[in-house]
């Protein structure tokens, strides 16, 4: 090492002269020019095309709908032109943009079919010989796997209302003169209070009247076939059946169900969903149906209870229909 | 490079520091190669600002900080993607094999303080400044920057004596 250096260690720094000289700085400072601006331009050449490319992109994702049918048609004349003999011409491909469509949604309200039912006054209920107080009675002695019928004893002309015990007992309730006997007693969202079987082994052929009565403070509905002894009764009264495009009385399944077979569907049914007669949801219950073009419709019901229901079912078309469930 | 070369004045104060800075960008790069770009780039750097130079004889300290600032930016870059750039060593143009080596000795261990005792050392020592110029250039205060001179006298010592460091 030079002796200067033990001295003054940055002697041999000072006394260096400059490596380069001030041409060689200014040929490097141009060529650094040059290089930044050949970058620079390559940046804004990259960010162009990169800008232009994203926005054809999105101006072909966005702004253009091929429908299928054009697709179709397209595909089959390039197909076309492909032959030897096809004449050199290109086939423009219809692009159609997006078009605002007005949907005019109908939409179907349904009344309760609970609110069809006229308020009965004392004199119907005197002309049809109800007694409630013979009801309320079986009520409450009626057992789980007891049974209420009614039974015509033609010798004496009168009817009674017999509770039959599961072991084949019956006891009468009540004897009247012949009068029509309601088919079902319901409280008024539907739910089945007691049933009464005919001794005769006949099932509801009419459509059901549903006429309002109160047991003990209960509001409930007597439901009666609309026969003609009925409205004789009811002549007078302004107790009608309910507007539905179907009813039906229908005997469960053991295992809960019930399946319906509905003629007369206006039109290809969209929705179908099950409720009470007060118009609430009858949660629990799954509705299935079949239905071939307007023919008959196969409904099938799960986990359905004994009682009144109401069937809402709303059709492609916007047309709603509603069918009354009697379910034993 | 046609604007900067057709200005005679700019060249003219380029001249008379060209020599300090490029042997102050030679004591603060690793390498000749770095050190030309130090000053090529502080070079452009300072024609585009020039205009705002009203006083020539702040030119010095006006070059000076540019490369200054600019060596602090190569620094970071150098952090950054030291893994990815060689130090390459160019031959030096010295005649004298010995005064290379004794050179190449001091750049070794001012390469290893840190880059503002270096660049204190370097100003004061190598290149002659007075302490005011340099904390117009580097900022700071008189006392301050004595203190981190006598720091960097001691690290180089330090370093200069102690032969693990050498080679490593």
């Amino acid at each position: 090492m030079d002796p200067e250096m033990n001295i003054d260690p940055l002697a041999p720094l000072r006394n260096d002269s400059a490596t380069f000289s001030l041409a060689d700085s200014l040929v490097r400072a141009s060529d650094i020019r040059t290089r930044e601006a050949l970058l620079r331009r390559l940046v804004y050449v990259s960010l162009g095309f990169l800008s232009t490319a994203i926005l054809a992109w999105w101006f072909l994702s966005n702004s253009s709908v091929v429908s299928p049918m054009t697709k179709s048609v397209s595909a089959s004349v390039e197909t076309k032109a492909v032959g030897p003999i096809a004449p050199l011409m290109t086939t423009p491909i219809a692009r159609t943009r997006d078009a605002h469509i007005d949907v005019a949604i109908k939409k179907v309200t349904f009344r309760s079919l609970l609110d069809d039912v006229a308020e009965s006054s004392p004199a119907t209920l005197n002309s049809l010989d109800v007694d409630l107080q013979a009801y309320a009675e079986i009520r409450s002695m009626l057992g789980t796997s007891d049974r209420v019928v009614s039974v015509d004893n033609n010798a004496n002309r009168e009817t009674c209302l017999q509770i039959t015990c599961e072991g084949g007992d019956s006891r009468s309730i009540v004897c009247s003169a012949p009068a029509p006997s309601p088919i079902c007693v319901t409280r008024s969202n539907g739910e089945l209070v007691f049933a009464i079987e005919r001794s005769n082994s006949d099932v509801a052929r009419w459509p059901l009247v549903a006429v309002r009565a109160r047991i003990k403070n209960e509001d409930v509905l007597l439901w009666y076939e609309q026969a003609p002894a009925l409205l004789a009764k009811l002549r007078g009264s302004n107790l009608t059946s309910p507007e539905v495009s179907g009813q039906y009385l229908v005997l469960r399944r053991p295992n809960g169900s019930i399946v319906v077979e509905h003629h007369g569907a206006r039109e290809l049914w969209e929705t179908s969903t099950l409720y009470r007669m007060d118009g609430t949801l009858a949660t629990g219950s799954k509705v299935a149906w079949h239905q071939e073009q307007r023919a008959a419709v196969l409904i099938s019901v799960s986990d359905v209870l004994p009682g009144a229901y109401e069937l809402r079912s709303t059709c492609y078309n916007g047309e709603a229909e509603r069918i009354l469930l009697m379910v034993r | 490079m046609k604007g900067l070369r057709d200005d005679p004045a700019f060249l003219k104060i380029l001249e008379e520091h060209h020599d300090a800075l490029a042997r102050f960008a030679r004591s603060l790069t690793r390498s000749s190669e770095d050190a030309k770009d130090l000053v090529a780039e502080t070079i452009l750097k300072a024609y585009e600002s020039w205009s705002s130079v009203r006083e020539p004889a702040a030119a010095r300290t006006f070059f000076f900080r540019i490369a200054h600032r600019l060596y602090i930016r190569q620094n970071i870059r150098r952090k950054l993607f030291s893994p990815f750039i060689a130090d390459v060593e160019h031959a030096s143009n010295d005649p004298l094999p010995d005064r290379l080596t004794d050179a190449q000795l001091v750049r070794d261990a001012l390469q290893r303080m840190p880059a503002s005792q270096r660049e204190c050392l370097v100003l004061v020592d190598v290149l002659g400044w007075s302490l005011e110029d340099v904390v117009e250039v580097h900022g700071g205060t008189i006392g301050g920057l004595k203190a981190k001179l006598f720091r960097a006298r001691q690290e180089l010592k330090r370093r200069l004596t102690s032969g693990s460091d050498h080679g490593s």
